[in-house]
């Protein structure tokens, strides 16, 4: 990790002779020729051992227009760089069985949700919710959102040794566990293993959708009924598949390790964030919904509008 | 002047010596003998394009993030003089200003120390041949795990996978393995371990290392996370070992140097190791006993020592090493034993070729000895040559001076005389005009040169007068003391051995953890027209007197 540069000289003469405070200065060498190619300039006082990982991170976290992108390229070039903060995993029961039976993790911007059972169909059973967003949430220090994590009943968290305990969990890279397979090839066969393990229930979508009609439990007997091994992705029909067709479906990612920045980005279209910085209101209709800015939110929508080169007033 | 065994037939005669040689005649001589003037001449040139060779390919690696040195130089300090002050100049017996060196001093945790300048003052003793000047502990531990501890290929499919201490370059020690080649159809495999996981550059990765003979290897990749291990066409009852240092290798590969042997087989593949002997400890040279550097893939005989230096420390006693790093694009190593951390020149040493020029230059008798190299206790054996059938001896003696430079007779056992009686042994055929071929032993006990010379009296049948002929030979035991010698910080003492990782930090092993050690390099490079001087280290200030 880069210093901050000392920038400043000066002199105690006395008797010929000088006292002065040396000034750093970087000799450029052949990784700064390799910054050039990758556009990644040495950050002043950094050694080649610094940089070297900041080069090899272009590669590993590449920038970009996304979230995590934006997330990876601001962080790299303040010479900051990810590193595995936490690994949530599943619980199992006595069988050896997880006990949630579709579980999912979102981390958004201002709270942790664990599902036990979320399927894209809208069935969303959530396992627990934990905030970290303000300093009073019961999940701020990243130490007292794990020892919360491991309190579900479907969920462990562990801690990666050589990370800071009392940081602001609000440092996690945001993510889920859920991965959308877009288009994997179904083979011509009757039983066909799919190419991503663990597959989310209801959340296959087949091409051939005259083959696949209605899903099974037992042993596919009727034209057009199907099972599926979810947990080993086989997928078994009555009638033969062409071999050409394609299916969509999600996965789920266990263990699921999330990285830390001490660099966030926030979006102010983000619901999730949006209520934090909006007091409630509840409508007589029952519906809750962001009434006024509370102080934090003003004052980060002030900034914007005084920073937005909207030409107001003048 | 005839200097025996030396140096006509030194180890260091160059690749490129034998590249320029290949030029001359196909009738000369020079091509092929290591004591033809052309060669002795030609060598030092050659020497230098070989360093000037390895500078290009050390460059070249410099292109490539995996390979580029780490060590380059990144971060220096300035500090000028503020205007009014200059450097002091003195005029010189030429009539000329030159600089006079100044005195700089920085504060180190609240003391004064004063700097040395770099050697040279130049960039390259103050940066890349700098020797340390200072040793700390770096006040950091980690818990040292060997990747795949010792294993039979046999039974490598059931040992769980360790993970990584250090980020970066693996290190793969093959033993015992006999199996170097399978031959199936018209095709020959050779046996490789293939290594798959993560690289530091995020990259899924297989890497093939070949094994071409038992020894250490190094991978190209530098890893994060290692997840599978296979191994190919070896062994069953040969072993793997890997780690992130090199702890466990008995030798290393030195791809700065190659070995050039007398006999003219061509060149040998270097390695290094640190030798254990019942005195102490010394820096090894091991090659192929056959294998040349174009059939060094069918590496499958054993290595043998070509030669050991001797380690010493500053007050010239034998030190018990634990372990030793080279430092890169040097000549230098770093030795550790349980107190104190030695810096090495690992050149071999020159001996003391003083006296040698006393050697008749129309010797009749010539003298000689298979190798002039030896280890301490080696049993040395010289033998004489008569090259003049007409003019033998009438009488001879032996002599040699030994390290500490007292001269005895050398008995026909290769007892050590003292020199009170001239011992002269009698040529009991000179009337008939032989001579009779001798040869002496001589336990060589100490360090250092010995000089063993052969005295024979002629008869010069013109002049009716006798008169002496001296011919001389080199033997040497190289010993080398320490170009800088520090105690180590109390928390790596009784250490086990050192280490140094793909970002060029220093870590000493003891009981199953490494602990970081700091090296520091105080001096300062004086930049005198530009009225500035350089530091390499953070100094909260440097007081310069110029």
């Amino acid at each position: 990790m880069a210093t901050k540069s000392i920038g400043l000289t000066y002199y105690v003469e006395q008797n010929n002779q000088a006292v002065v405070v040396p000034v750093r200065k970087n000799i450029v060498n052949n990784y700064d020729h390799m910054g050039d190619i990758v556009s990644l300039p040495r950050i002043e006082g950094e050694t080649n051992a610094d940089y070297k990982k900041r080069l090899w991170d272009n590669n590993l976290h590449p920038s970009g227009p996304t979230y995590q992108g934006m997330l990876n390229g601001i962080a790299r070039d303040l010479g900051m760089l990810r590193e595995l903060a936490i690994t949530i995993e599943l619980k199992l029961d006595s069988s050896g069985e997880k006990i949630a039976p579709n579980p999912r993790v979102n981390i958004l911007s201002n709270k942790v949700v664990l599902y036990s059972d979320w399927r894209p169909n809208e069935t969303a059973v959530i396992d627990k919710e934990i905030s970290f967003y303000k300093e009073e949430d019961p999940g701020y220090k990243l130490e007292e959102l794990v020892s919360l994590i491991n309190t579900s009943s479907s969920f462990s968290c562990t801690l990666n040794s050589g990370v800071r305990s009392t940081m602001p969990s609000s440092y996690l890279v945001r993510g889920k566990t859920d991965f959308i397979v877009q288009s994997d090839n179904v083979g011509g066969h009757n039983s066909n293993e799919l190419t991503f393990k663990n597959i989310v229930q209801d959340s296959l979508i087949f091409g051939e959708s005259n083959i696949f009609v209605t899903e099974v439990s037992g042993t596919p007997t009727e034209d057009g009924e199907y099972k599926v091994d979810y947990e080993n992705s086989i997928v078994e029909s009555k009638l033969l598949p062409s071999g050409a067709g394609s299916v969509y479906y999600h996965i789920m990612r266990f263990p699921y390790k999330v990285d830390y920045l001490p660099v966030q980005l926030y979006t102010l279209n983000d619901d999730d964030f949006q209520s934090e910085l909006f007091d409630k209101k509840e409508l007589d209709s029952g519906e809750e919904i962001n009434y006024l800015l509370n102080a934090e939110g003003a004052e980060i929508y002030h900034q914007l509008y005084k920073d937005m080169k909207m030409f107001w007033g003048e | 002047m005839k200097l025996g065994a030396y140096p006509s037939k030194r180890y260091s005669r160059s690749w490129i010596t034998q590249r320029l040689l290949n030029r001359l005649p196909e009738y000369s001589h020079a091509r092929i003998s290591p004591s033809a003037i052309a060669q002795q001449l030609l060598n030092p040139a050659g020497q230098e394009l070989q360093r000037t060779l390895q500078s290009l390919t050390d460059e070249r690696y410099n292109l490539f993030l995996p390979s580029a040195n780490i060590n380059m130089m990144d971060i220096a300090y300035y500090a000028d003089l503020p205007s009014g002050l200059t450097f002091s100049k003195n005029e010189n017996s030429n009539n000329s200003d030159v600089y006079v060196q100044p005195t700089v001093y920085a504060t180190i945790e609240g003391t004064e120390y004063e700097l040395s300048i770099a050697e040279k003052n130049n960039i390259e003793t103050f940066w890349q041949q700098a020797l340390p000047s200072r040793v700390e502990y770096g006040e950091s531990s980690i818990s040292y795990e060997v990747l795949v501890p010792e294993t039979t290929v046999a039974n490598l499919g059931s040992v769980s996978i360790g993970e990584i201490t250090a980020d970066g370059v693996l290190f793969i020690t093959l033993k015992g393995n006999s199996n170097w080649e399978v031959r199936t159809g018209n095709k020959i495999y050779y046996p490789k371990i293939h290594i798959t996981g993560t690289t530091r550059k995020g990259l899924r990765l297989k890497e093939v290392v070949p094994f071409r003979y038992n020894g250490t290897f190094k991978t190209i990749n530098e890893w994060k996370e290692i997840d599978g291990i296979f191994v190919s066409y070896l062994s069953d009852d040969a072993t793997i070992t890997i780690e992130s240092f090199p702890f466990g290798a008995e030798s290393l590969l030195d791809t700065r140097n190659i070995f050039v042997p007398n006999d003219i087989t061509g060149e040998r593949v270097q390695f290094s190791k640190l030798s254990s002997q019942s005195w102490g400890t010394a820096f090894a040279i091991d090659t192929f006993s056959v294998s040349n550097m174009n059939v060094v893939r069918l590496g499958v005989n054993e290595k043998e020592t070509q030669y050991q230096i001797e380690l010493l420390d500053t007050s010239d006693l034998n030190i018990e090493a634990t372990g030793w790093i080279s430092q890169p694009e040097t000549d230098y190593i770093y030795v550790v034993d349980n107190t104190n951390l030695y810096i090495y020149d690992s050149k071999l040493p020159y001996p003391n070729t003083d006296g040698m020029e006393l050697e008749s230059e129309d010797a009749k008798i010539d003298i000689y000895s298979d190798k002039w190299l030896f280890y301490r206790d080696e049993e040395a054996t010289v033998k004489t040559k008569n090259n003049d059938v007409a003019n033998v001896p009438r009488k001879s003696r032996w002599k040699i001076t030994i390290p500490d430079g007292t001269t005895y007779y050398l008995g026909d056992s290769g007892s050590l005389d003292p020199i009170v009686t001239d011992e002269w042994q009698d040529n009991l055929l000179f009337e008939q005009n032989l001579w009779t071929e001798q040869t002496i032993s001589v336990d060589l006990a100490d360090p250092g040169t010995y000089q063993v010379s052969l005295e024979c009296e002629h008869f010069n049948r013109n002049t009716k007068e006798y008169y002496v002929l001296t011919t001389k030979l080199l033997w040497f035991v190289p010993s080398i003391s320490p170009e800088v010698q520090y105690e180590l910080p109390v928390a790596v003492q009784n250490n086990e051995g050192i280490g140094r990782d793909s970002d060029g930090q220093v870590w000493i092993l003891k009981y199953g953890n490494i602990y970081k050690l700091n090296i520091f390099y105080d001096y300062f490079m004086a930049d005198y027209d530009g009225n500035r001087i350089w530091v390499r280290e953070e100094y909260n200030s440097v007081r310069i007197v110029p």
